[in-house]
C-alpha cells in the first residue's frame, strides 16, 4: 500500500484497496488481495467501522411517527381559486370577462326581440332538437318555447298536433324526449352515457353462500401480481384488501359475479358493465367484503 | 407500514398523495425518513441536528410534493433536499459558533444519553461482547463527529444503503475520483484514531 508498511509487497493503494472493498476497484487486484495477509488486515478493519457507521447513524425507531404527526398539523394548501383570487390582475381579469359576458348577453336578447317569432321559430326549431339529444344526460327535456314553423327545406315543421316532424321520420313528441339517464337500457342513451373512470379505491360487499370457498375463489381470480392481504372477522366475514390494475378489477368482478357470487354494492365496477369503463391501467385499491347469505 | 404500501412503488404512492389520500405521504416517510437522518447526520455528525433535519426535509416535501415532476427519481431528490438543509444547519450551527455535538460523558439520564445507550445497546450479544462492542461503536461515533466534513459525509453516505460512488458524488456536487479518495482517506483517518 502506498501510504503504509505492507506497500514493499507490491499491495494496492489504500485508495485502490478502498474502492476494490466497495466493488469498485479492478477485478485483478483480487488474487492479491486474497493472498496478502496486511491487505486482510486493513479490509477486516474497513468493514468493522463501516458496520460501526451504519450502527451509530440509525435513526431512532420514533422517529417517523413524529415526523408524520409534524406533517399532519401542517396548513392545508390553500385551493388554487383561492391563490388565483389573490392576485389582483387577474381579480380584474375575472371582472372584465364577466361584465363582457354580461353585455353580449343583453345584446344577444336585444337582437333577439327584433327578429320575428316565425323566423325565430324557424332557426331554432332543428337546433333545439339537436341540442336536446345532445345534452340529454345532463339537462332535463326541452320544449319547444314556440311552435316551429315550416321549414322551406322541407326539414322540420310542427305537426297538426304541435309535434316536432323530421323529414324522413316518425313525429316526435316532445314528451318522448327523456333524459338519457332515465332508461339506461334506451339504446340512443348509450352513445352519450358518460363514461365512468374507476375510482383509486373501491369497496365491494359480496354475499355468497360458502365463504370459504368463496374466498378461494377470490384468492384464484386475482392477478398473480396483485400484492393484497386478507383478514377474518370474529363472526366469520372474510375482507380482502387487494392492489391491482382497474383492467383486471373489472374482470375479476365479471369472474365473481359468474361464480355465483352476488354484488350488493352499487359502486362501479359493475358485473357486465366493462362497456361503463373507461380504465387507464392504474392502480387501485380494491376492498372487498364476503358476508354469508346466497342467491 | 401495511404490506400493501410496503408493496408500491414511490411513484404510485406520490400520485396517491397528490389524488388527496395522506397515507401515503405517511408511507413515504416511513419509507425514506430513516435515510433522511443518516444522510443528515453524515453532514453535521450530531443525532439532535439530525433529527431536526430529518423533520424538516418531510416538511418541506410535503409542501413540494404536489409540483413534484417525477423528473428524477423520489429518492435523489429527498437526498437532495437533506444534504441541502443538512448543510445549511451545518453553516448556521457555525455562524453562532454553537457546534452541538453529542458528548459522550453524558449522562446516562439525559435524552442524548438515553439515545445513545439504547443505540449501543446489543442485546444479541453476549454480555462482554456487547460491552466491547459498546465501546468500540461509541469510540467510532465519537471519531465519526470529530472526522473532517469532507470525509466524514462521503463515508456516512457510503454506509446509507451501500450508496454508489456516482450517487455521491452527484449529491455532494464532486467528481467520481474525488469521492473514491476521500472514502479512502476517511477510512484511514478512522483507522488511524480507532487504532485498529
Amino acid at each position: 500500500m502506498n501510504t503504509s508498511a505492507n506497500n514493499v509487497g507490491g499491495c494496492p493503494s489504500l485508495e485502490e484497496l478502498s474502492a476494490w472493498h466497495d466493488g469498485m476497484g479492478a477485478a485483478g487486484l483480487t488474487s492479491h488481495v486474497e493472498a496478502c495477509s496486511a491487505c486482510q488486515q486493513v479490509l477486516a478493519s474497513f468493514r468493522r467501522i463501516d458496520a460501526a457507521t451504519r450502527r451509530v447513524a440509525q435513526a431512532s425507531p420514533d422517529l417517523a411517527e413524529r415526523i408524520k404527526e409534524r406533517c399532519r398539523v401542517l396548513p392545508k394548501r390553500e385551493p388554487l381559486f383561492l391563490v388565483l383570487w389573490n392576485q389582483p390582475l387577474l381579480r380584474w381579469a375575472a371582472a372584465g370577462i364577466v361584465a363582457t359576458a354580461a353585455l353580449l348577453l343583453a345584446y344577444q336578447r336585444m337582437d333577439a326581440g327584433r327578429t320575428s317569432p316565425a323566423v325565430a321559430a324557424n332557426e331554432a326549431a332543428p337546433t333545439s332538437v339537436a341540442a336536446s339529444v345532445m345534452v340529454a344526460e345532463n339537462a332535463p327535456p326541452p320544449v319547444p318555447a314556440v311552435p316551429p314553423a315550416q321549414d322551406e327545406g322541407g326539414r322540420t315543421r310542427a305537426g297538426d298536433d304541435g309535434a316536432l316532424v323530421v323529414a324522413g321520420s316518425e313525429p316526435v313528441r316532445a314528451s318522448q324526449i327523456t333524459r338519457a339517464a332515465a332508461d339506461p337500457s334506451a339504446s340512443g342513451a348509450d352513445g352519450m352515457r358518460q363514461a365512468l373512470l374507476v375510482p383509486s379505491r373501491v369497496r365491494h360487499v359480496w354475499v355468497v353462500k360458502d365463504l370459504e370457498a368463496a374466498k378461494k375463489q377470490v384468492l384464484a381470480s386475482l392477478p398473480a401480481d396483485a400484492s393484497l392481504s386478507v383478514a377474518t372477522a370474529e363472526d366469520g366475514t372474510v375482507s380482502i384488501q387487494a392492489l391491482l390494475a382497474d383492467r383486471a378489477l373489472q374482470s375479476l368482478v365479471d369472474t365473481l359475479d359468474g361464480a355465483g357470487m352476488s354484488l350488493v354494492s352499487p359502486t362501479a365496477p359493475q358485473p357486465g358493465r366493462a362497456k361503463d369503463l373507461v380504465v387507464t391501467g392504474r392502480m387501485v385499491r380494491y376492498d372487498l367484503d364476503l358476508v354469508p347469505g346466497g342467491r | 407500514m401495511s404490506n400493501l404500501t410496503l408493496n408500491m412503488s414511490d411513484g404510485e404512492l406520490i400520485r396517491r398523495f397528490k389524488e388527496g389520500e395522506p397515507w401515503a405521504f405517511e408511507a413515504l416517510v416511513d419509507k425514506y425518513a430513516g435515510k433522511a437522518f443518516q444522510i443528515a447526520y453524515g453532514v453535521l455528525g450530531n443525532r439532535q441536528d439530525a433529527e431536526e433535519v430529518s423533520q424538516d426535509v418531510f416538511i418541506r416535501i410535503h409542501k413540494a410534493l404536489p409540483n413534484f415532476r417525477g423528473d428524477s427519481e423520489f429518492s435523489t431528490w429527498m437526498y437532495r433536499i437533506a444534504v441541502n438543509l443538512a448543510r445549511n444547519k451545518y453553516r448556521w450551527n457555525r455562524s453562532r459558533g454553537s457546534e452541538k455535538n453529542l458528548s459522550m460523558d453524558a449522562t446516562l439520564g439525559d435524552q442524548d444519553g438515553s439515545e445513545m445507550s439504547r443505540i449501543l445497546a446489543s442485546p444479541e450479544k453476549a454480555p462482554d461482547d456487547a460491552a466491547a462492542n459498546n465501546e468500540f461503536e461509541a469510540e467510532v461515533m465519537t471519531q465519526l463527529q470529530a472526522l473532517p466534513d469532507l470525509y466524514r459525509e462521503p463515508l456516512v453516505l457510503r454506509n446509507l444503503d451501500d450508496m454508489s460512488y456516482d450517487r455521491i458524488a452527484t449529491l455532494l456536487g464532486c467528481r467520481l475520483g474525488t469521492i473514491k479518495s476521500r472514502i479512502a482517506r476517511a477510512r484511514e483517518e478512522m483507522r488511524k484514531r480507532l487504532r485498529v
